[in-house]
């Protein structure tokens, strides 16, 4: 009897589109979309791929100022070969072509910033074009107005604009901190020469510091965002399983599937027993599809199989545990506001919390903690601590959560079934 | 028509609950979401106890971005072994390490603040060592005062003013997303009314199909309009939120975008059948919305730009682009007014073919009962 019971359920699920796509194509959907969309932010290496776009303008050059430079100098009276001197070193330590030559032309910084060059007639459209992210200009008497400012202590400090576009807060933010490293630099040095350090020495001595990447354990490993999105999208679709098992349960009522049922001889207690057997069923095999999935198109490597099958298994309880008391409660209130509150809005939350969308504990570690203790949230983190390769030991605290969930599922549906049959 | 305003707001004061817990809990997510409360992130810190790590670490205590605990490194081995979501901060003299099992934004800036503070202690005592303490007073004094030449920092649009709030992105996204919800709860009592029969009766009590959906449609805009505007009113004036004066074009937003997640939620109901379905399909479709439309995380750190250009389908992104370029950007409402009007638009559209796809079905369950 309880065999043909759960045939039946699994036939009304089969039978009708909807189910299936919400429980299989979605997530397998969102899934690949998540992982491939997020992948650069998440894993190791991607960074490179944002690269920003740094437009230079430059209202004239070394050449067109070095008459109006030589002349200033001579004028503070240093002539000859002092003058020469003079000038190739300031020449040397020009900042735009410390900019240009060695700072923008490094390795290091071109993965990350692409440089131009245009008219500095052209910047009011060049504001205009969405895909610069950045734009230098460089006033005219620049070159001439640094000397004197920093040479000579003569003049106001020079000043150059620079136009960042909002767009794209990352990339123009990479542009920003160059620059004003640049900036940085030269105070530095001015600051040394006025204060009578040799630069060269502090510079040389300096140490920088090493990051050292972090000891990965023997068999652990980081978690990629293929990896993430999978758990994640697993444990939200399954939570969606006992809406529509209540769902098929309510209508059967309205039909009086349920009456011929019980006039069968079916007891009302079988007929739940039989909604939380599909139900689990149910969640394992959609659990299967989604990891098979992942193996098979994400390419992911599935580790620690003893560990994954108890948690697996002890979510998918949990998951007939919920279908029961769903329906008990739709039998019990004769209307579908159990289960549209559930799946319109505790299943969104949970996901939320559980950190199915993103990783909420970088936003706040309050929602994380909370997020622990709801049972997809526990699953989650479960099989992620599993993934990274951890002992199976780790878990257990997560599973107890969820066991605690599970009881307290098949508790309430027993205290609540409504005891005289489901439409008198 | 007002008796169908009278019927709603009959059921409304009956069932006041959802309305209720739905504000309350758009309020509070977007509280503690936007750094409200508990933002501060939780680092776990352990030191090899020289000078330089000590003032690393007490560097780090200065900021008010982290909440620090310091243990030993053995400890600080254990717990990130147990937990996922800690991140581990080991420091020595001249190395540092951070601990993580996710590769976040958060932790690239955290990597980035750690290794300039030790960069600029590292100068600092390299200035001391040649030169004297007096020296690097004299250093650090010319470093803030005397730049070598100024950078004028502005934005690259004119109608623009310079600013960056991670803050303010946040509540907007949270709030475009909750509120999505509970709008779209409320129109679901149209396919509620028409499963029960009460559409059908009233439409025999000649009451015109225009007073039916103006009936029931104007009221659960009001409704959203006033949850929307209750949470950023309380967000502006309790809690102190600084929308950069921008407060009454977030106002004329709001109510533009109510619109079209009211247009949208008709154009769903007009494709199911049940209301337990709308609700399956409206909950997926306001995730995914939030996503595509840059509520959960900014835009800019999505690659794919397939994925970039599924921006325009989410309602969410229109409000969410709205709204911080009238309050962080500064722009005037004549500045957003394309997406103002893609917005009335759309809504526009959505209205039209869900009333009609939703007449046809009637029509169909006519001729079939």
């Amino acid at each position: 009897m309880l065999l043909s019971l759960i045939g039946k359920q699994m036939k009304m699920l089969l039978r009708n589109k909807q189910p299936l796509i919400i429980l299989l194509v979605m997530p397998l959907v969102l899934i690949t979309i998540l992982s491939t969309a997020l992948a650069g932010v998440m894993d190791n290496g991607g960074e490179s791929a944002i690269q920003a776009r740094l437009v230079i303008l430059d209202e004239s050059n070394w050449e067109q100022e070095e008459e109006s430079i030589k002349s200033f100098i001579e004028e503070q009276g240093v002539s000859g070969s002092a003058l020469d001197a003079l000038l190739t070193q300031v020449k040397m330590n020009d900042p735009i072509h410390i900019l240009e030559n060695s700072i923008l032309a490094s390795k290091e910084v071109g993965k990350y910033i692409s440089v131009e060059k245009k008219k500095a007639t052209d910047l009011n459209n060049l504001r205009k074009d969405k895909n610069i992210d950045g734009i230098l200009m460089i006033p005219s008497n620049f070159r001439l107005n640094y000397i004197k400012s920093a040479y000579f202590g003569v003049n106001q400090t020079p000043d150059i604009d620079v136009f960042l576009s909002q767009e794209n807060e990352i990339r123009a933010s990479i542009i920003q901190s160059v620059i004003q490293e640049w900036q940085n630099g030269f105070t530095k040095s001015l600051v040394f020469s006025k204060a009578g350090i040799s630069p060269n020495e502090i510079m040389q001595n300096t140490e920088n510091v090493k990051k050292i990447e972090q000891e990965l354990q023997e068999r652990e490993r980081k978690i990629p965002a293929s990896i993430y999105y999978t758990v994640g999208m697993l444990v939200m679709f399954a939570l969606y399983i006992p809406t529509f098992l209540s769902g098929f349960a309510l209508q059967e009522v309205q039909w009086k599937v349920y009456d011929r049922l019980i006039l069968a001889g079916v007891s009302s207690t079988l007929y739940t027993v039989s909604i939380f057997i599909t139900g689990t069923i149910v969640a394992v095999m959609q659990q299967a599809i989604i990891l098979i999935f992942g193996k098979l198109v994400l390419g992911i490597d599935w580790i620690g199989a003893e560990g994954m099958l108890v948690i697996v298994l002890g979510y998918s309880f949990f998951i007939g545990g919920l279908s029961s008391l769903l329906t008990t409660l739709q039998l019990r209130t004769k209307s579908e506001g159990a289960a549209n509150i559930f799946s319109g809005f505790v299943v969104s939350i949970f996901a939320f919390l559980g950190g199915s969308f993103f990783n909420i504990g970088d936003v706040s570690s309050l929602l994380a903690n909370i997020g622990n203790f709801t049972p997809n949230g526990a699953t989650m983190t479960a099989i992620l601590s599993i993934q990274k390769g951890q002992q199976l030991e780790v878990i257990w605290s997560y599973i107890s959560a969820l066991f605690v969930w599970f009881i307290l599922c098949v508790l309430l549906s027993i205290v609540l079934f409504p005891k005289r049959g489901g439409t008198s | 028509m007002k008796g169908i305003w009278l019927a709603r707001l009959q059921n409304l004061k009956r069932k006041p609950l959802v309305l209720i817990s739905m504000t309350v809990m758009t309020v509070i997510f977007a509280f503690v979401l936007s750094g409200g409360v508990g933002s501060s992130i939780p680092l776990l810190v352990a030191t090899d106890h020289t000078s330089i790590s000590q003032e690393v670490l007490e560097s780090l205590q200065r900021k008010e971005d982290y909440t620090i605990t310091v243990m030993t490194e053995e400890e600080l081995q254990e717990v990130i072994k147990e937990k996922r979501d800690s991140i581990g901060i080991l420091l020595n003299e001249k190395t540092y390490s951070v601990l993580a099992d996710i590769d976040s934004d958060i932790v690239r800036k955290l990597s980035l603040e750690i290794e300039s503070t030790y960069n600029e202690l590292a100068f600092r005592g390299q200035v001391i060592a040649e030169a004297g303490a007096s020296k690097w007073e004299q250093v650090e004094k010319g470093m803030n005062e005397e730049k070598a030449f100024l950078l004028k920092e502005s934005s690259m649009d004119e109608s623009q003013v310079f600013r960056y709030d991670g803050a303010l992105q946040s509540l907007f996204g949270f709030m475009l997303y909750f509120v999505f919800y509970t709008i779209s709860i409320n129109v679901q009592f149209i396919l509620e009314d028409k499963r029960t029969g009460v559409w059908n009766r009233l439409k025999l009590a000649s009451i015109s199909r225009f007073q039916l959906y103006f009936g029931h449609l104007s009221f659960s805009y009001i409704i959203g309009l006033f949850q929307m505007l209750l949470v950023i009113l309380v967000f502006r004036f309790i809690i102190g939120t600084n929308m950069y004066g921008g407060l009454w074009k977030v106002v004329v937003i709001s109510s533009f975008y109510v619109l079209l997640v009211m247009a949208f939620s008709l154009f769903i109901i007009s494709l199911v059948k049940t209301v337990s379905q709308s609700s399956v399909i409206i909950s997926l479709l306001a995730v995914a919305f939030a996503m595509i439309g840059g509520a959960y995380w900014p835009l800019e750190i999505v690659q794919s730009e397939g994925l970039l250009a599924m921006k325009w389908l989410s309602p969410i992104y229109y409000g969410m682009e709205s709204f911080k370029r009238v309050t962080i950007y500064g722009e005037t409402l004549t500045g957003v007014i394309t997406y103002l009007s893609m917005m009335f638009f759309l809504a526009v559209l959505l209205l039209a073919v869900g009333i009609t796809l939703l007449e046809k079905r009637t029509e169909r369950y006519h001729s079939s009962e």
